[in-house]
Formats: C-alpha cells, sequence, structure tokens
C-alpha cells in the first residue's frame, strides 16, 4: 500500500529550522484528497469526464508524493479512462477511490506513529 | 549549490538582451506553476536549498501574472491544470515582452506523449517527468539556465552585430562557388534592399540588386579576384526599386582559396556610402557655391576664370570680366530686412542668368552657353564671366542688357523695389592676362562707373570704351536707318547677252549717314548681321525692291527682274518664303519679276533643310539663282537636285578670264553643265570688253559688272533705261555695243 522510499525521499527534502516537510505534504494528502474524491464521485455521477480526468490526475500526484502507491495507480488509471471517454471504466475505478484513501491514511498513520 | 557557481551564471545572462537585468548576487527566480500544493511545497524546499528563490503559481492565468511581476530567470510549469492549461500559459508568456526567450520545463506524465510534442511546440525549452524526481530538479534548472545563458551571448552578440552592420549601413555575406549559393546578413538586407523574406541567394539573383550599368564591371571584378586572389573592393549603384531611390554600394570581398588553390568562397561586405558622396556633395557645393543664390562663388568663379584663360591664351581668343555692385542695395536690406534683401539678391542672379540664355550675341560667339559664368562674390557683388566674345562691344551689349533687366521693378512680398547696377569691364587679353588682374580692373572700371553716375558701364580701358561705344552708337544708328527709311537702294542691271536686253538688276543696300557720311555695306552688314538688325533690314531691302519693281511696271517701264540677296540668318531662321510673299503682296509684284539670290556655301551648311526651303520659295513663283558660284566646297552631285533658276560665277573666275586658261576651263564647264541641267549662267563682274568677248563664245546667258553699268539709284537707272532704249535697244553699253557690232 504504501511506498516507503517515496516517504524517504520526502524526508530528503527537508531543510534545517524550515517546517517539517514530511508532515506538510502528508497534511495537504490527508486535507485534499476527500474533496477529490467527491468531485470524481460527482463528476462520474454526473458523466462529466473532464472534471473526474483533472481531479485523478492531482490526487495521482498527491498520493504519488507521499507514497500512496496504489492510490496513485488507481488515479492514473482513471485519468486515461475519463480522458478515453470510457465511463463504465470510471464508474469502476471511482468506487475504489474511498477505500484506498482510508487504507492510505491509515498506512501513513503508523508510518507517522513510528517515526513519532 | 554553491554562491560561486550561481554568481558566474547569472554574470553571464546580464546582457542588453535580458528584460530584467538582476543584480549578479541575487539569486535566480524560479516560477514553479502547479495545481498540487504538495508538488509545491517540495520543489520550492529542493530549489531554495539549492540557493533558487522560488515564486509560485497555481494555474496559468496566475503563472502569467507572475511572470509580469516577478521577471523568474527560468520557469517550471505543470501541464493540467484548472483555469488556463501549462500549454497556453506557455503561449502568452512567450508574447510577453521579456517572454521569448526565458527558458520553461514542462512537468508532464511520461504516458501523454502528446502533450510532449505539444509542449515543444507551445515553446517549451525542455520537459520534465511525473512524478517529479525533486533531487534532479536543482539540477535541471541549473543547466537550462546554463544553456539560456548562452544562447543569450549569442543572441547578445548577433545583435551587437546587426546594430554595428545597422549603424555602418553594411552587411556580409557569404558566396558558396560549388553551390552558387550567397548567404547573408541582416545588415545586407537593408543595404542591399533585397526582399527580407529571402536570406539566402544565388549570384546571379544578386546582380538583378546592381544597376544596370555597373553589372559588367562588377562581373568582371569578381572573375578577375577569383582568378588573382587577394582581397579587392568595387563602388556600383543598386537598381532602383519602385518605391526607393538607388544607393551608391561599397563591395569590399576576399576569395577563399582551399589548399589545391582553388577559391571555393567568396567572403565580403556590403556597405551604403550614398550619405557620404552625398555630404562630399553638399560639401563640394557649400565651398563652390552661394548659398542665397545658388550662384558659383568666388572660389568656383576663379577656377572658370582659369580655365578660360587657359582656352583663350590656347586659341588666342577673347574673353570679358563684368563686375557688378548693386546700386542701393544697402537701403533695402535696411528697410526691408535681411529675408527680402537675400530674394533680392536671387532675383537678380535669376535676371542676369536669364539675359546671358538669351543674348544672342553670345550664343552666335559661341554654341557653348556654357562658357559664361554668374557669380556672386558677396555682398551685392556679381561677377559676370563671358567666356568668349568676338568684340569688346559684344560685352557692353551683354552689360547693357544687364542693366536694363535690373532695372525693371522688383517685386518683394508686397513691395516693389527699384534698384539699378553699375558694370566695369575688362577685356583678355588687353586688360590683362591673369585672374587676378582682370578682376581687379574690372572692379576699378566699375567704381570709375560708379564716379560718373551710377547705372552704366565702363571698360577698363579708355581706348575699347570708346571703339565700343562707337560701333554700339553705329549698330542704334542703323537700327534708326532702317526704321526710318533712311536707307537707300541701288540697282547693278544684268544684260542678256543674247539679245543685248536688260534682263534685270540686283539690289543693293546704301546707307548714308547723316553725321558720317556714306557707311559702306562691308561694314554695316557685318554689323546687321551680330547684332540680329538684318533680319529688319532684310525685310526692308525686300519690300523696298519689290514696291520699286512694281513702280516702275506701273509707270509702263520695260519689265525686267529685280534680285535681291538672302542672309545667312534670314535664311536659316526658316520663314524666308512667308517674308517674300508678305513683300510680294504688299507691293502687287507679280512673283515671277521677283529673284532671290543665296549664296552657295549658305546653300552648303545644310544642303537637305536649303533644298527644302528653295522648294518653298519656288512654289511663290519666284525665281531663285545661286550666288558666288564655285567659291564654296559645293558638290556637284547636289548641284541637280537643287530646285534653283541660275547660277551666278564668282568675280574670282571672271577677272583673270581673258588670260587664264584655267579659270577659261572653269567657267566653261560651269556653263555647259548649268545648260545641260536647264539654268541660267550669270557671270559677275564683269569690266572688260576681253571677258565678255570670251563669255559671249562660252555661251555664258547673262552678265552684270562695270562694263554695263555700276550700281544706279533708282531714278539713275530709269533715265539711263530711257537714255538706252531711244538708243536702238542697245543701251548704250559700250562693252554690248561692241559685241554686237562684232556678231553683226
Amino acid at each position: 500500500m504504501l511506498d516507503i522510499a517515496a516517504l524517504g525521499a520526502l524526508a530528503n527534502l527537508q531543510r534545517p529550522g524550515k517546517p517539517d516537510i514530511t508532515a506538510l505534504v502528508i497534511g495537504l494528502f490527508r486535507d485534499e484528497t476527500p474533496a477529490a474524491i467527491q468531485v470524481i464521485t460527482e463528476g462520474v455521477a454526473a458523466a462529466d469526464l473532464e472534471a473526474v480526468r483533472l481531479a485523478a490526475h492531482s490526487v495521482k500526484s498527491s498520493a504519488a508524493y507521499v507514497g500512496a502507491r496504489v492510490l496513485s495507480g488507481a488515479c492514473a488509471q482513471l485519468e486515461v479512462s475519463a480522458r478515453d471517454g470510457n465511463l463504465p471504466e470510471c464508474v469502476v475505478l471511482s468506487d475504489s477511490l474511498e477505500s484506498l484513501f482510508s487504507q492510505s491514511l491509515s498506512a501513513l498513520d503508523d508510518i507517522d506513529l513510528k517515526a513519532a | 549549490m554553491d554562491g560561486a557557481h550561481m554568481h558566474v551564471e547569472l554574470e553571464s545572462k546580464g546582457t542588453a538582451l535580458s528584460s530584467s537585468v538582476r543584480s549578479s548576487t541575487a539569486p535566480a527566480v524560479v516560477l514553479h506553476v502547479d495545481d498540487n500544493l504538495a508538488s509545491l511545497a517540495m520543489a520550492e524546499s529542493v530549489l531554495e536549498n539549492a540557493g533558487f528563490s522560488v515564486v509560485h503559481a497555481s494555474n496559468g492565468r496566475d503563472a502569467v501574472a507572475r511572470f509580469d511581476d516577478a521577471s523568474p530567470d527560468v520557469i517550471i510549469m505543470d501541464a493540467v491544470m484548472p483555469e488556463m492549461d501549462g500549454f497556453e500559459a506557455i503561449a502568452a508568456i512567450r508574447k510577453r515582452p521579456g517572454g521569448e526567450h526565458v527558458p520553461i520545463l514542462m512537468t508532464t506524465a511520461l504516458d501523454d506523449p502528446e502533450s510532449i510534442a505539444r509542449a515543444y511546440d507551445e515553446g517549451a525549452t525542455d520537459f520534465l517527468i511525473k512524478p517529479i524526481n525533486f533531487f534532479v530538479l536543482p539540477h535541471r534548472v541549473r543547466y537550462m539556465l546554463r544553456s539560456n545563458a548562452t544562447a543569450d551571448a549569442l543572441r547578445s552578440s548577433e545583435a551587437k552585430l546587426d546594430n554595428a552592420q545597422r549603424i555602418a549601413k553594411l552587411g556580409h555575406w557569404e558566396w558558396c562557388l560549388q553551390t552558387n549559393d550567397i548567404s547573408f546578413s541582416g545588415g545586407f538586407v537593408r543595404t542591399m534592399q533585397t526582399a527580407p523574406s529571402c536570406n539566402r541567394m544565388s549570384w546571379q539573383e544578386f546582380l538583378e540588386r546592381v544597376a544596370d550599368a555597373d553589372r559588367a564591371a562588377l562581373s568582371e571584378s569578381v572573375t578577375h579576384a577569383m582568378e588573382r586572389g587577394g582581397p579587392w573592393s568595387s563602388e556600383f549603384t543598386t537598381q532602383p526599386l519602385l518605391d526607393r531611390a538607388s544607393k551608391t554600394i561599397r563591395l569590399e570581398a576576399e576569395p577563399l582559396i582551399d589548399q589545391d588553390g582553388n577559391c571555393t568562397h567568396m567572403l565580403g561586405t556590403v556597405q551604403d556610402i550614398s550619405e557620404r558622396l552625398n555630404a562630399q556633395a553638399q560639401i563640394h557645393n557649400l565651398a563652390y557655391y552661394d548659398i542665397v543664390t545658388g550662384l558659383p562663388n568666388r572660389a568656383r568663379l576663379l577656377k572658370s576664370l582659369e580655365e578660360v584663360l587657359d582656352r583663350a591664351s590656347r586659341e588666342n581668343t577673347r574673353f570679358a570680366v563684368l563686375f557688378l555692385d548693386l546700386d542701393h542695395f544697402k537701403q533695402v536690406n535696411d528697410t526691408l530686412g535681411h529675408d527680402a534683401g537675400d530674394a533680392l539678391l536671387q532675383q537678380v542672379a535669376e535676371r542676369i542668368n536669364n539675359v546671358l540664355r538669351d543674348s544672342d550675341v553670345l550664343s552666335k560667339s559661341d554654341d557653348e552657353s556654357g562658357d559664361h559664368t554668374v557669380a556672386r562674390l558677396g555682398g551685392d557683388e556679381f561677377v559676370v564671366l563671358l567666356g568668349s566674345i568676338r568684340r569688346p562691344e559684344d560685352s557692353a551689349r551683354v552689360a547693357q542688357r544687364i542693366a536694363a533687366t535690373i532695372r525693371e521693378p522688383f517685386r518683394l512680398g508686397e513691395s516693389e523695389v527699384r534698384i539699378s547696377t553699375t558694370i566695369g569691364i575688362s577685356v583678355y587679353p588687353a586688360d590683362g592676362k591673369d585672374s587676378d588682374a582682370l578682376l581687379k580692373h574690372a572692379d576699378v572700371a566699375m567704381y570709375h562707373a560708379k564716379e560718373r553716375g551710377r547705372d552704366g558701364y565702363q571698360f577698363y580701358s579708355r581706348g575699347i570704351h570708346d571703339l565700343a561705344l562707337d560701333r554700339l552708337t553705329l549698330e542704334k544708328d542703323l537700327k534708326q536707318a532702317i526704321a526710318s527709311n533712311a536707307l537707300t537702294l541701288v540697282f547693278q542691271p544684268k544684260v542678256n547677252l543674247a539679245t543685248g536686253q536688260v534682263s534685270g538688276c540686283e539690289t543693293l543696300v546704301r546707307w548714308h549717314h547723316p553725321e558720317r557720311g556714306d557707311i559702306s555695306p562691308v561694314e554695316f552688314i557685318p554689323l546687321a548681321e551680330e547684332t540680329g538688325l538684318i533680319v529688319p533690314l532684310g525685310q526692308w531691302v525686300l519690300k523696298a525692291a519689290c514696291e520699286q519693281m512694281q513702280q516702275w511696271h506701273a509707270a509702263g517701264h520695260e519689265k525686267f527682274s529685280v534680285s535681291v540677296n538672302c542672309s545667312a540668318v534670314q535664311f536659316t531662321r526658316g520663314n524666308m518664303e512667308r517674308e517674300i510673299e508678305a513683300a510680294l503682296l504688299s507691293s502687287g509684284l507679280d512673283a515671277s519679276y521677283l529673284e532671290i539670290e543665296l549664296t552657295e556655301s549658305l546653300l552648303m551648311q545644310d544642303i537637305d533643310a536649303g533644298i527644302a526651303s528653295l522648294e518653298r520659295m519656288k512654289t511663290l513663283g519666284v525665281q531663285v539663282a545661286i550666288d558666288d558660284f564655285g567659291t564654296g566646297f559645293s558638290s556637284l552631285s547636289y548641284l541637280k537636285s537643287l530646285p534653283a533658276d541660275k547660277l551666278k560665277i564668282d568675280r574670282q573666275f571672271i577677272t583673270d578670264l581673258a588670260s587664264d586658261a584655267g579659270d577659261k576651263a572653269i567657267v566653261q564647264a560651269i556653263t555647259s553643265l548649268s545648260h545641260d541641267l536647264g539654268l541660267t549662267v550669270v557671270a559677275e563682274g564683269v569690266e572688260t570688253g576681253e571677258q565678255l568677248d570670251v563669255l559671249r563664245r562660252l555661251e555664258c546667258d547673262e552678265a552684270q559688272g562695270y562694263l554695263f553699268g555700276k550700281p544706279l539709284t533708282a531714278d539713275e537707272l530709269i533715265a539711263w533705261l530711257d537714255q538706252k532704249s531711244s538708243n536702238d535697244g542697245h543701251y548704250g553699253i559700250d562693252g554690248l555695243d561692241s559685241w554686237q557690232d562684232e556678231a553683226a
């Protein structure tokens, strides 16, 4: 579920005396992803695939940065399906997002706890 | 990133082209555009750590705004963003001032090849695969800055070269002989006025931009340079274009020779030197011409004077220097102002030039009116150089005309101004043999003229002055004599040698001057010809002769013809037949009794025009005689096409006719030839019985001369005719009587 190397890379960006970059990026992931997933769910329901594509693109990157590999991969697939206009595929993929997100958060919490 | 490296990179960026010149110690600014906040945060962290200053934008529209106020040195641009995507943003930034060359790194997913292609199309400098490897990012950014600095330096160098070429009106070109392809700079396009869209041409196309007249010479130079090697140069004019004037171009070139000694390329420059040439011409103008009037100035006058002196001394001719000073010019300047004064000087210059242009005295004395120069020495002083004159009075006439034209009122704006001019004249060689003396003496003469009262002219030399005055007085008197019918006609009879009857008489003009007595035609006819008075004089003679003859006819005298001489001026004016027609009409004389005499040399000046003119006279019904036959360089082949009735054999063949076998042969030949051509032959200057005897035997038709009678006045001629008609029709001519006696 989680790519530890990605988190390691993120931690390496940390500069002394500056806010915790890992916490910042994970925080952004945690705070902004639910809204994006909601845009995707509503977009699929309304068959607005352009909205789906943009939101999936966004989650794809955010997830990748925190090492949420599975979620990022699902969003990448969703982005392609949305671009290709494949609504049934989008329905299937979007249905899994909520669950993938919460799994990713749990995994991050574990890591956080370990780090703490 | 250590500070030293960054320092170097930023300094090399500092060119004239950079719209935002940053202090060399400030960090380079990165504009990062991404809608993903995590991405922005991570990139910021790594970039700031590497020494860059980072500015964020969350979409394309925001990016364009930040570009304007942050002037970034490099841009990292995400492709997919809300509001305005990265592609549109790049296109917009490229159009902003300073946005043309800023390096832009586009971040895009590897699974989207179309986006990569589109990114480059829109003007992205490079792309970075997402997810971004943040450790590589600063290196990529640094690399882009470095390569952009190099490109900037190149652009700056090119711009400097282009600016230098533009300022120098210069262009460079390189001609590959193998491909016949000429590549060239923007300066070349400007200099040669070639199409801006065209950046290559062949040598033939290059030559098309060269004016027709210069093309062959340039081709020759280039061929020569290829054979000989070494630098060469040439000057030419460009072929004029519809909307632009042609330029003068200086071309400098050098062949490139390979190791086998073959010329492979020709390298060169073209430079527009029109302005330099114009400036030179202007400097020349300033140096040699007066700004106010445009006339030659003193320096130019002296040059002309030297040229004229040179020729006059070589060809032994005369010329005159007229020194003019405007009377009362200062008053005009003082009362009406300097602008009015300048305008007056311009009008004076124009009037003097008009006099020279219209002066038949000068054009007759010399066909090249360019020999005459009007110069302004400064102030109100002018000099007229008459480069060629026949007699001093010619210059006096010009002086009179100039004085007369200056006397006419001048209009200066609302004012009318009257001035006059005083003129001093010096004549080469009598009054001086060099420019200084001639100018000084003309000046002195001008002062003498002023002392004697303004508005006149004065020769430097008293003798010349008196002589010229005398001739001018005579001219005036002759004019008066013609106008007042004070001239008289005399008539010299011509006799038909077969019948002994008077066949006609030649009209001659006499002038009895009220003070000087009889003045010889040898003196006043040339004067009339020189002054143009020959025209009214000729008209008067023609009219008076016709009237006299008609009067005799009306009075019942025996009818014979009257002949009148036609002068060169009358003939070449080309309207002689109209004057004849007018004289015949007003007198009522039958045209067949009028004979026009023209000299052979006059006809030979322009034989075709002469024949045409004779044809026109013949249609009026008058007789035409060729005078002085045998003295000119007559072409016998023309004789048969001349529409003449008579040939008058010149007296020089008659004088020794009795003793000189050669003269006799000539007269015989002329007579025989004339008869074959149906022409009547008249012998002139017959004075002795022996001459008459020979003429009779040679079957000459008519004769005139003292043997038969000297020129007689009208009354004398009538008395003579009356006396002779009572004497058996033999007119009591001794020679003729004796001849007739012999014939009987």
